[in-house]
């Protein structure tokens, strides 16, 4: 029996065979771009080493090397196979160990000469050993598919089993010795490699398929959550409607039983429910006295708050990290609260909700059916459709922050064009008495009113006041102290009534800051006799021209919309002709200077003294800009307004 | 400081609206005294519209508390945000007062 | 969630007349007469100064008005004759302030002090029946409309200090604001 074939057989062969494994390397070269296993490289690894033992044939004439080479190439294939089975190859050993001991009975034996006895025509007969092996080994792994090696290789075990048990079987019974052995069933014992490549390419395409599917139902979530949330922005722009109508679209997506959106709440540091649909069993432990009804339960989930690392919804608002619970009754990190059927936990997710770095709430979601859990694709639904929920939750946010600023805004311009109309366009000028007025806002808008009313032809009245506070509120303040003031000061009755009637006219009626200050002089233009009248304000300046001095009056009041029945008298004085009176709030006497010492009435009184015969406008330039240059650049914090009433003949 | 009574079952519910101070304070303590010599035994004292409060308010509160418990009646202050939160917190009352989140648990609390 | 050092610390209200709380330097001034009825009306002057962020809506009104009153009323009598000096300073991360009445100083710190740790106790048992003795400091000048509870919430608020002199006629207070973390409506 000759084993040995001569080589020219195989020659006539070669190119045939040659071509066919180069187009199984190509294939495979193929597939090794989307290999994320590395077995394609294995794969690739056998299939040169047979090229190149083809070629190695055709030009050597060694005689048994084509066995030889046979039970190596079936070693490497079945390490290739095994790898997909056992990572550590170790079930190839045994393998190895048969065939190796093959090839040393036969190297021996037809090489070595060494007389053993076996007889040779058994020797392929491994091969067929081999091939009963990795039968075995494949129809026991039959069920593993966890990986993409494993799934291929469920395929195509049988295929490389029969081939090898065929080729054993026939390499035995035509003891390498028949042509059409060597012209079919060599270049077919290849045949498994294109069954394994063509499997791994409709391996992918099933891949391909199933990606594209998962994004062309994450697409159609997307746009379920963006018509949800945009109809409650078309509706009422209520926080509250579009959280609902998240809520709901987040259940409805994942399929969940309950849902739950906390928002964060800017002051208190603390989280609270703003959104409840469905059934949402506490995931964390219930306080003892909570009884365990299910209305109980359910209002109680509904008005839920915590702070930030209070339970696990606290702790997911604090890390912003997500939560994925799968099988909740059997994870340490969901309380159990008893065995009721409403209390029963099966699934839960949560993931916080994130601004840019900025945790602004968390949403989560629950299942209440036993057996019933969220699977990881339903978390990764999940995650990405909270994103794009806080997405759309924080352009409205934007969006509401903008109406406010511009809001507010509107506000100052509000307030500051109620203030325009009731100050005084042109100040009045009598024959017998000049005025003068002057008044620097702080910031913005001025809580400072004053204000010049020609009552009667012989009868002025001067009005200084300072509105705690500011924007709009201080603003109609203002105007109802105006508008009574407007509607009483044709009143016979004295000032300190006057003052009284707008006292009760504001406390107690309205919900706003309603504090303010207010001095009042009636002035008859003929007599010069006044009538002062004041409300917790600074103390009226008076300098007399006939002994070169100031006075101050000084009434003991409480400002306007202290008490109700606050008592307001008045004082009647005199002023002669070159007698100055002056009415001014407490920005003026309070102004500092960089040193922190304050203007004082000295300043303003100093001020007084020393221009007293100018006209009250101009007076009132020279303490403005004195007050301008005392100050330098200290920020002033106060309003300042300065009324100055003068004599003439 | 305004006061407004509603009823809901044997369940009297006190509306406050605007601000506990201590100019009004007293009104809140009167008007449960009052309440008592009627014999309303059950009350829920609502503070959603309540923004401001201070010791005094603290105090009409704990009285208001202490009596209606020497009695053995019933209490629950609901509704409580923002500053008077806070100043419930800073004195270290939120174990004192019986306090629910909302008028619903107030009164399942009540039923009980 | 409060840093227990601080806890040890503001147990209990301190006499430091030389805390550099005192210092009042910088800081602006007004001047009241002790008149019960404008009490919340001087405090709005004082904190209508201040930044928005700090108010916190009107918390730190409140606490101010607390210190005011208790100047007004228990210091002063509702004297109108006798001053309150108020010292202030607000800027973005912290509210300065110092209060003095013209009275006889407040005489019972040591008892409040001794109170306090008794009410601090029965909380950390959570034994509210025999708190229920403790949530109101009172003596005898305490009349209906005095609460007994500001204090409390005074030496929490105020974690910057809050110490009298040793004449027990000027308190001195400082709270210091963290820097904003989470915010969304």
């Amino acid at each position: 029996m000759n084993i040995f074939l001569s080589v020219e057989l195989l020659d006539s062969a070669l190119p045939a065979r040659i071509m066919l494994l180069g187009g199984f390397i190509a294939v495979f070269f193929s597939l090794k771009s989307k290999d994320t296993e590395g077995h394609v490289a294995t794969f690739l690894f056998s299939l040169f080493y047979l090229l190149v033992r083809d070629i190695a044939l055709s030009v050597l004439s060694f005689p048994g090397l084509l066995f030889v080479t046979d039970l190596v190439y079936v070693s490497i294939a079945s390490f290739v196979i095994l790898a997909g089975f056992d990572r550590r190859r170790v079930l190839g050993f045994p393998l190895v160990f048969i065939n190796l001991a093959a090839l040393a009975v036969f190297v021996l034996q037809e090489w070595i000469k060494v007389p053993l006895g076996i007889p040779v025509g058994l020797l392929p007969l491994v091969i067929v050993v081999d091939g009963i092996y990795l039968s075995v080994l494949g129809f026991y792994h039959r069920r593993l598919r966890d990986s993409q090696t494993r799934q291929l290789l469920r395929v195509i075990w049988p295929m490389i089993g029969f081939s090898f048990i065929l080729y054993g079987l026939l390499a035995s019974f035509t003891a390498y010795d028949n042509v059409r052995f060597f012209s079919l069933v060599v270049p077919l014992s290849y045949w498994w490699y294109l069954a394994a490549g063509l499997i791994s390419f409709r391996m992918q395409d099933t891949q391909m398929v199933q990606a594209c599917s998962y994004y062309e139902e994450s697409i159609d979530s997307l746009y379920n959550l963006f018509v949800a949330t945009g109809s409650a922005l078309r509706g009422t722009f209520a926080i509250d409607d579009v959280l609902k109508n998240l809520n709901d679209t987040l259940i409805a997506e994942t399929n969940a039983d309950g849902g739950l959106i906390f928002l964060v709440d800017e002051f208190d540091d603390q989280i609270s429910v703003k959104a409840h649909s469905g059934a949402f069993p506490p995931p964390f432990p219930l306080p003892e006295s909570l009884p365990r009804k299910q209305n109980r339960i359910e209002s109680y989930m509904r008005h839920l708050h915590f702070s930030l690392d209070e339970t696990i919804f606290g702790e997911i608002a604090k890390s912003g990290s997500d939560l994925y619970i799968p099988d909740a009754r059997n994870d340490a990190r969901i309380a159990d609260n008893g065995e009721e059927d409403f209390l029963y936990l099966s699934s839960f997710m949560a993931v916080p909700l994130m601004v840019e770095d900025r945790i602004i709430g968390l949403v989560a979601v629950a299942r209440t059916t036993k057996d019933s859990f969220f699977t990881e694709s339903e978390f990764d639904r999940y995650k990405l459709l909270a994103n794009f929920g806080t997405l759309s939750l924080s352009h409205f946010f934007s969006f509401l922050e903008a109406k406010e600023r511009s809001g507010l805004k509107q506000s100052a311009d509000t307030a500051a064009e109620i203030q325009k109309a009731i100050t005084p366009k042109r100040i009045p000028q009598f024959p017998t008495l000049q005025i003068g007025a002057y008044t620097q806002p702080a910031l913005g808008v001025s809580g400072d009113y004053y204000d010049v009313i020609q009552t009667r032809k012989d009868r002025v009245i001067g009005v200084v006041g300072d509105v705690a506070g500011k924007g709009v509120a201080a603003a109609l303040v203002m105007v109802m102290v105006r508008s009574i003031l407007h509607l009483v000061t044709n009143t016979t009755r004295d000032m300190g009534t006057v003052l009284d009637w707008i006292n009760r006219g504001m406390t107690g009626k309205v919900d706003i800051d309603h504090y303010a200050t207010l001095a009042v002089m009636a002035i008859d233009l003929n007599t010069g006799e006044v009538e002062f009248s004041s409300a917790g304000h600074q103390p009226l300046l008076i300098y007399r021209r006939a002994s070169d001095t100031l006075e101050t009056v000084d009434l003991q009041s409480v400002p306007i919309g202290v008490e109700r029945a606050a008592e307001y008298t008045r004082k009647i004085i005199k002023l002669a002709i070159g007698d100055i009176a002056v009415l001014y709030t407490d920005g003026i006497v309070e102004a500092l200077n960089e040193q922190g010492k304050q203007y004082g009435r000295r300043g303003l009184s100093s001020m007084i003294t020393r221009h007293k015969d100018l006209a009250p406008k101009e007076i009132v330039a020279k303490i403005k800009s004195d007050l301008s240059s005392f100050v330098g650049s200290t920020r002033q914090h106060d309003d300042q307004t300065v009324l100055v009433f003068k004599m003439k003949h | 400081m305004e006061l407004k009574i509603r009823k809901n079952g044997e369940n009297y519910i006190i509306d406050v609206n605007g601000e506990m101070d201590l100019y009004n304070s007293y009104k809140l303590k009167e008007l449960v005294m009052k309440m008592l010599e009627k014999k309303v035994e059950r009350f829920i004292i609502n503070l959603e519209n309540v923004d401001y409060i201070d010791s005094s308010g603290i105090g009409a509160l704990i009285y208001i508390c202490s009596t209606i418990k020497k009695m053995n009646f019933k209490l629950i202050i609901t509704n409580i945000h923002g500053s008077v939160k806070k100043v419930i917190e800073l004195t270290k009352l939120m174990g004192y007062f019986p306090i629910t989140n909302s008028i619903e648990e107030a009164i399942q609390q009540m039923d009980e | 969630m409060s840093d227990t050092t601080y806890l040890t610390e503001m147990k209990e209200i301190k006499v430091d007349e030389t805390n550099s709380l005192f210092d009042r330097n910088g800081m602006l001034y007004k001047e009241f007469s002790s008149d019960y009825r404008q009490i919340r009306y001087y405090t709005l002057l004082i904190v209508q100064s201040a930044p928005l962020e700090i108010k916190e809506i009107n918390l730190l009104e409140q606490q101010i008005s607390e210190v005011i009153k208790n100047a007004v009323k228990h210091g002063n009598q509702c004297n109108p004759d006798k001053k309150v000096r108020v010292w202030y300073s607000f800027d973005s991360t912290h509210a300065h302030l110092i209060v003095q009445d013209e009275g006889d100083g407040f005489k019972d710190l040591e008892k409040w002090n001794d109170f306090n740790r008794k009410r601090l106790e029965f909380l950390s048992k959570h034994d509210f029946e025999g708190l229920s003795d403790f949530v109101s400091f009172r003596t005898q000048k305490s009349d209906d409309n005095d609460g007994g509870n500001a204090l409390f919430a005074a030496l929490e608020y105020w974690n910057g200090g809050f110490v009298f002199d040793r004449a027990r006629t000027s308190v001195a207070m400082l709270k210091n604001f963290p820097k904003k973390k989470h915010s969304m409506n």
